[in-house]
């Protein structure tokens, strides 16, 4: 491909990400009332003893990425991090509770339920040079991680999946 | 641990492994009796139109291998295939039944639901070059029963003794 045709491609592939344009535009130490004019109400907010609020903003089933915006005690935002990657999925460890998995990753995009070997598979798109998954299987009944697994391939896809 | 109870052990690894030896052990024009006695019955067997027979072993839930073995018309084996391996997993396809891919790589590990597309998926856990342990994730459409999606992943732990 020329330059300029790959150039024009991330330009376009830029441009489709709108929903994270959204998501730059928050700044630390913006008002906490401006974060909700520009992005709209989180899907989750988790108090912390301090005071200060992390609000969850999940793209939804089949979004790549998942926004935490933290708010200080003074109605601030702090920080504003995506949390949907590498360094992040490295600190899901067996033993884990649902609670903490949530906190660390926020809604995952699928639910897939076992019953034989009772197991909950949470699983999240991502997006590193390729499309990608994470998947998190907790033991169901004791609502504890078992065990992650990283997409190795797509072999087959439908167009509507 | 005690030293009866490694003793256990030592006896009942030689004996997991013999139970994967025994299908090398089946040559082709082997009776169907002979089979038996080396590998035991089958989970399920599968007839052809043309008289023979397919016998499927499912190692599972733990084990990441299936095996199934050919009988032909006389009832002698005619091949012996080791099926949850790349070769086989890519011959699955979209629009696919969940029968034709039961026959393809025999009973899944477990059969899983997820509400968000109504889908049913059918997994397997196999080892690729027979070290990487990988789960395999066939999804069917819930309803028109038709293949949807295949995907495998890689086991980030070694977890392969977990229930």
């Amino acid at each position: 491909m020329p330059k300029a045709g790959s150039s024009l491609l991330l330009l376009v592939l830029a441009a489709s990400l709108t929903g994270c344009a959204n998501f730059t535009a928050v700044t630390s130490g913006m008002p906490a009332q401006q974060v909700q004019a520009k992005l709209g109400a989180p899907e989750t907010v988790r108090k912390n003893s301090d005071g200060s609020e992390v609000w969850e903003y999940p793209e939804g089933p089949y979004g790549r990425q998942t926004y935490m915006v933290t708010v200080g005690s003074d109605r601030t935002v702090r920080e504003v991090h995506q949390v949907l990657n590498d360094e992040n999925f490295s600190r899901v460890r067996a033993g884990m509770s649902r609670d903490e998995v949530r906190r660390l990753l926020g809604r995952p995009g699928e639910i897939m339920v076992f019953g034989a070997r009772d197991e909950e598979v949470w699983s999240w798109r991502y997006q590193q040079q390729n499309a990608m998954f994470f998947n998190v299987l907790f033991d169901r009944s004791a609502g504890t991680v078992r065990t992650t697994q990283r997409l190795e391939e797509i072999l087959l896809m439908d167009r509507d999946c | 641990m005690n030293t009866a109870s490694s003793r256990l052990l030592l006896l009942l690894i030689p004996a997991l492994l013999a139970g994967c030896a025994g299908f090398s052990a089946i040559n082709t024009g082997a009776s169907a009796q002979q089979v038996e006695t080396l590998v035991g019955k089958p989970a399920n067997v599968w007839k052809n139109a043309d008289g023979s027979e397919v016998w499927e072993y499912p190692r599972g839930p733990l084990g990441a291998e299936t095996y199934m073995v050919t009988l032909g018309p006389d009832r002698g084996v005619r091949e012996v295939r080791q099926v949850l391996s790349d070769e086989y997993i890519s011959k699955l396809h979209v629009g696919m039944t969940r029968d034709e891919a039961r026959r393809l790589l025999g009973r899944p590990r477990d059969i899983g639901f997820s509400d968000l597309n109504d889908e049913e998926i059918w997994s397997w856990r196999y080892r690729e070059w027979g070290v990487r342990n990988m789960e395999l994730y066939v999804q069917f459409d819930r309803r028109t029963g038709a293949l949807k999606k295949v995907t495998r992943f890689q086991v980030d732990t070694g977890d392969g003794m977990r229930k």
